[in-house]
């Protein structure tokens, strides 16, 4: 029964065993500033560790696994086991009471947690304190910055410089300084160690960083700190018992110390007013403008250059708009730089355009122009290069530039405005239309005229007998038009196609006008429409003579039968008029 | 009563003279890129109470040139409303392609197009003057017909007839171009709202630089609508009126 017991207890303590990952630091509570390895450790073989949550420490490493593994065999029982262990190793900054959040591996599909972990941090004592304040007089960095306050585009000269008193043994930068709102050009630092007093005490130097910030936007800036890891051999005190230690001058403990630089804020104002030109060139440039060759061959090539010399931000100038020919073929340009201390020492960059004129001609290359802000006298200058006109000959080799011209289409797109008119034609401010009130009295006042002109004309006038001239001109008409065919016969000399036509186109207009029908036509059907109609004697009796004297005309020709056939003629017209107008 | 007018005629004539004197004064301003002393300028001849389409375009483009767009637009439109001129169109078809918003028009039927050409061929108070002619027209050559006792018609019923045409030009041009209120944007984004209210739903955003035709105002609400047809309510002090 008890060596069941026990081997039951051994089970179980087993398998329990197996599903624990168990947490320890190496000391607690631990000092401020001083290195703690935390250690998660499980006795199997796990994967997909999650590392736990080290709020308000710092994590100097970890975690780094490592594994054991031992194979025993105890009285012919062999016996495999295997351990894993994830080490961190922290630091705290401050005091205080930290929680470590539990951390998680799977074993075999299964999810073990650890527990939480809570670490106790108190003040290091006096002297621990005392040799931190010794290390940091001996050991640190100091930033020198050229300028604090600078304008957009400006450029500084960053050093981070370590002045060490004690034996170095390596160091190794942690955390580089993040520069937001700078452009950075690091420089060659020489990290070698020079020998520099201060205050009367030597320090070892070196100059481990050095770069030229150009300020992108303006605000206040920060420098972050730079942290720097230091490895410290620090000699061990003397054992004499070891005379071999001694004797190799060994003994050496290595501590490993971090130190970072202060932050350093960096006020950068707006540039004042940039002309709108004004592309963001700062310092103090001079620009120049070259070509390879001014007479040149259509489709052969031409180099243009253009040179920007002088101190400042040069590395950051996009390429000027120059306006080439349009009829030039333009390539994009070859940038080449040369900066020094980046762009705090005299530094070239050149745009190369290589550009092909198609057409012969004499062109022009207007001179490029670049705004420069001088941060020192704070002004803007603006700095051109010479233009350049060039001689284009017929080209050489392509012949058929001379036979058929190439067309090309006008360019109409618009790129810029028009410009301003130059004459003012002011004018009072005034409505730019006739009120609406003014405009439909001024309006229908016309109409309401033409209305009550028309109604009277309808009222008073109406018994007004029409004006006989213009009844005249009316008759006229329709007598002319009657004795149309009369008159062609007058012209043909048809003496009698004449006197017929006559007689026809009486009768006719008779008929026409009084609604007769050709039966009935008669010279008594004329005189009773003529009483009828209230027309004159005199006009009825006129009418029928005149028939009469044309039947007569037709059958006894006269001698003179011209001179007849006209005054035959005059009468009907006469005639016509007269009944025309009596009827009216 | 004689000697009052001619002072103020004369004052007149003076207040205009500084004005073409200011006037130039901000051209040369303009010619040497100091955009900023030419709006000065320019707006100084406005205060006077002096105005033409040619200052309004001439301070667009002052605007145009220190990018501040909204003004621009503001100032080319307000120019095309004395005045349709080519230079003043482009200028404006550019400073719009400079703006945030990019409205697609409704498509307009032919005959509404053609119509609206024919009413924008000239300005309200030219057809407003046409109109006026031939109506007075019409009437004295009927008068003369009158006293003259002649039959002729002296094309009085044309008159009559063009004129009746010119006057319902004359409407439809007054309703396009003054009756109908516009103004352009200038807060840099501004929401438009589904109802006159602060937390009524927010429909779209526009920016500074569109316009907007201006349908109803309730207290410091304005009804807007733009070119694509949608409509909306905005805040009045986001806009300037044309």
């Amino acid at each position: 029964m008890k060596k069941l017991s026990v081997i039951l207890f051994l089970l179980c303590s087993a398998v329990l065993q197996a599903q624990t990952l168990k947490v320890a630091a190496d000391k607690n509570p631990a000092i401020v500033g001083e290195q703690i390895l935390i250690q998660y450790t499980i006795n199997t073989k796990g994967n997909n560790f999650k590392s736990p949550n080290f709020k308000g420490l710092r994590v100097l490493s970890g975690p780094n696994p490592s594994t054991q593994s031992s194979y025993s065999f105890v009285n012919g029982k062999s016996q495999n086991t295997s351990s894993t262990t994830y080490s961190f190793y922290i630091k705290a900054v401050k005091e205080g009471t930290y929680t470590i959040s539990p951390a998680s591996i799977t074993v075999k599909g299964k999810k073990v947690q650890s527990k939480g972990y809570s670490l106790r941090v108190v003040k290091g004592s006096d002297k621990s304190k005392a040799q931190k304040k010794a290390l940091s007089d001996n050991l640190f960095i100091k930033v020198n910055v050229g300028k604090r306050n600078i304008v957009v585009g400006e450029q500084i000269l960053v050093t981070y410089k370590l002045f060490t008193r004690v034996d170095l043994h390596n160091t190794e930068l942690t955390s580089l300084p993040a520069l937001n709102g700078f452009w950075a050009k690091d420089l060659e630092a020489s990290s070698r160690f020079k020998r520099d007093v201060v205050d009367g005490i030597a320090y070892n130097v070196a100059t481990i960083k050095k770069s030229v910030l150009t300020a992108q936007k303006s605000g206040e800036l920060i420098i972050d700190p730079m942290e720097l890891k230091c490895s410290i051999r620090i000699q061990k005190k003397r054992n004499n018992r070891d005379p071999f230690a001694n004797f190799f001058g060994g003994g050496y403990n290595v501590q490993e110390e971090f130190i970072s630089s202060k932050a350093i804020k960096i006020k950068v104002a707006d540039l004042p007013n940039p002309p709108a030109n004004f592309k963001g060139a700062v310092g103090k440039m001079s620009i120049k403008s070259t070509v390879d060759n001014t007479s040149i061959n259509a489709n052969d090539a031409i180099t243009y250059k253009l040179t920007i010399t002088g101190t400042g931000n040069i590395e950051l100038i996009e390429p000027l708009g120059i306006q080439f020919p349009e009829d030039f073929e333009v390539y994009d340009p070859k940038i080449t730089d040369r900066i020094f201390e980046g762009g705090r020492k005299r530094s070239i960059k050149t745009f190369e355009y290589l550009l092909i004129p198609r057409y012969k001609g004499n062109y022009s290359i207007p001179s490029a122009s670049l705004v420069v802000y001088n941060p020192k006298s704070k002004k803007y200058t603006t700095k051109k290069s010479t233009s350049h006109s060039l001689t284009i000959l017929a080209s050489k080799n392509n012949e058929q530039e001379s036979g058929i011209t190439n067309q090309q289409q006008v360019r109409t797109e618009q790129k810029d405005i028009h410009y301003i008119f130059t004459e003012g034609n002011l004018h009072t401010i005034k409505e730019r239309v006739i009120s609406p009130k003014l405009f439909y009295t001024l309006f229908f006042l016309p109409i309401l005229l033409l209305i009550l002109l028309g109604i009277y004309n309808k009222i008073v006038r109406k018994t007004d007998t029409p004006s006989s001239n213009w009844k005249n001109k009316k008759a006229n008409k329709i007598a002319l038009k009657r004795l149309k065919n009369a008159q062609n016969c007058i012209n043909n000399n048809d003496f009698d196609g004449f006197f017929e036509e006559i007689e026809k186109s009486l009768w006719g207009y008779f008929a026409d006008k009084f609604k007769v029908a050709s039966a009935d036509l008669s010279k008594e059907t004329v005189s009773s429409y003529f009483q009828s109609s209230a027309i004159e004697d005199v006009i009825e009796s006129k009418f029928i003579a005149l028939l009469d004297e044309c039947e007569f005309a037709r059958y006894a020709p006269a001698s003179n039968k011209n001179a007849q056939m006209d005054a035959v003629l005059s009468k009907a017209k006469n005639i016509i008029i007269e009944v025309e107008t009596a009827l009216k | 009563m004689k000697r009052m007018t001619l002072i103020l005629s004369l004052f007149f004539a003076l207040n205009s003279f500084a004005g073409e004197q200011l006037f130039l004064q901000a051209n040369s301003e303009y010619a040497n890129d100091n955009y900023l002393t030419a709006i000065s300028l320019y707006d100084s001849i406005l205060t006077k109470g002096l105005e033409s389409s040619k200052l309004y375009y001439n301070l667009g483009n002052c605007h145009y040139k220190t990018q501040d767009w909204a003004n621009a637009i503001w100032h080319y439109e307000k120019s095309l409303q004395f005045d349709k001129n080519e230079k003043t169109l482009q200028n404006l078809e550019l400073a719009k392609l400079k703006i945030i918003d990019r409205i697609e028009p409704l498509p307009q039927l032919f005959h509404k197009k053609w119509w609206n050409n024919l009413i924008q061929l000239l300005s309200t108070k030219t057809w407003q003057i046409l109109a006026l002619l031939f109506i007075w027209i019409s009437l004295i050559s009927k008068l003369i017909k009158q006293v003259n006792n002649s039959k002729k018609e002296y094309f009085s019923r044309f008159f009559i007839t063009l004129a009746l045409a010119l006057l319902f030009i004359t409407y439809s041009s007054f309703q396009e171009n003054h009756t109908k209120k516009e103004a352009v944007i200038f807060t840099k984004t501004v929401i438009v709202n589904s109802a006159p209210t602060s937390n009524s739903t927010n429909l779209f955003p526009l920016h500074s630089g569109t316009k907007v035709v201006i349908i109803d105002i309730i207290g410091d609400w304005i009804n807007i609508k733009i070119a694509n047809g949608n409509s909306g309510w905005i805040l009045h002090n986001s806009v300037k009126v044309l």
